[in-house]
């Protein structure tokens, strides 16, 4: 393993910069996602969300580091929005550096929001077309990332519909099995430790796209009108400077 | 190591870049831009590796690397790692639904200008290699 992989190390490096960098700023890092959960796969992203008292310079992206920075407010914004990755850092979220402000934020009643199922389908459809696009262009790794984004998406409005929190991805295969939704399990199960190939994605579109449809059938179809007429003006337009050439 | 033959991922890059042209007019659609750029970049990146038996991993972060090592032997004149890095960030942003305040700062005519730039002179190193 080297010094970009090591997980212990790609941390201490982040924090160290990153308090060198806002000397002066009240900054919490907690680590979330699959590593906080202990289950994460040689895939996983290791996952940071920086919450401070004002605006700050980050470090550099590094490696597989992937870190989200809010100010106190906008965090507590995200709560009270029904914000469901907000949500989940609060339950779930494991402090690596903390003030009494995180103590503060966790204790709210904001942190006791229940997260909005139906902003996941719009965020799911999304994914969705994204990991259709990626097929069309005959990438099969890229679809495939866009696909788990997409499945779980979905999962996570499902469960928070029937009232389960989603916990990490690899977790959520259990979690949909026991809400019912087995074969949705499977499918996450398959991109998260399976091998794509186009048939297989495309068999999980379609289930991806009948759940967003059973979910919320007037979201889906907003959506996807919206699209279409996106999509009309701008061939209307890449017509028109055809013309003009 | 995987196994993609070379022409393919440049001609995935151009068609994932002409998909990205799409989404940087108006009225823009930023996330699904940047997201199509970031893989198109990477496309190219293997192509040339790939031209160059240099060995690639499917790790987002060590094509970044790779991109930087290339541009370091002179194999490559443009540097893209720190872009690679940079849209790796934003497009995981907006696939958790978080897109934060840099993807609306990001010129994504520029970004699709200069991916095509990116992908012609892979165009041309792959060329160069197969006339030499």
């Amino acid at each position: 393993m080297n010094a970009t992989e090591n997980p212990t190390r790609l941390v201490t490096d982040f924090t160290t910069e990153l308090r060198a960098l806002n000397p002066e700023r009240d900054l919490n890092v907690i680590l979330v996602g699959s590593v906080a959960r202990g289950t994460e796969t040689l895939q996983s992203d290791l996952d940071l969300l920086v919450v401070s008292d004002a605006e700050i310079r980050l470090p550099a992206p590094r490696g597989r580091l992937h870190v989200q920075w809010f100010t106190e407010d906008a965090f507590r914004e995200k709560l009270r929005s029904g914000d469901d990755f907000a949500a989940w850092c609060v339950r779930f979220g494991v402090p690596l550096i903390s003030s009494a402000a995180w103590t503060s934020i966790i204790n709210s009643t904001e942190a006791e929001a229940w997260p909005e199922w139906r902003k996941k389908v719009t965020h799911a459809t999304r994914r969705l077309f994204l990991a259709t696009a990626m097929l069309d262009a005959g990438d099969l790794d890229a679809s495939a990332e866009e696909t788990l984004y997409a499945v779980s998406h979905t999962a996570r409005a499902l469960l928070l519909r029937q009232g389960a929190f989603p916990l990490s991805r690899p977790e959520m295969v259990q979690q949909l099995a026991e809400s019912g939704h087995q074969a949705l399990g499977e499918q996450l199960k398959e991109l998260i430790y399976g091998t794509a190939n186009e048939r297989r994605l495309t068999r999980t579109h379609f289930y991806v796209k009948k759940l967003l449809v059973h979910l919320d059938k007037t979201t889906y179809r907003n959506y996807v009108s919206e699209r279409r007429k996106i999509l009309q003006a701008k061939r209307r337009k890449s017509r028109r400077k055809a013309l003009v050439k | 190591m995987n196994a993609f033959p070379r022409p393919g991922n440049l001609e995935r890059a151009r068609r994932q870049w002409d998909q990205a042209l799409t989404h940087s007019w108006e009225p823009e659609e930023p996330g699904e831009c940047v997201t199509k750029c970031f893989y198109a970049y990477e496309n190219a990146v293997v192509a040339a590796a790939t031209a160059l038996g240099a060995k690639w991993t499917k790790k987002h972060y060590e094509k970044a690397e790779l991109a930087k090592k290339l541009f370091e032997e002179n194999k490559l004149k443009n540097n893209v790692s720190d872009r690679l890095a940079r849209l790796n960030e934003l497009r995981k942003d907006v696939s958790y639904d978080e897109p934060g305040p840099e993807l609306a700062e990001t010129d994504l005519e520029d970004l699709v200008s200069d991916l095509e730039n990116f992908l012609d002179e892979v165009d041309e190193l792959i060329s160069n290699i197969e006339e030499s």
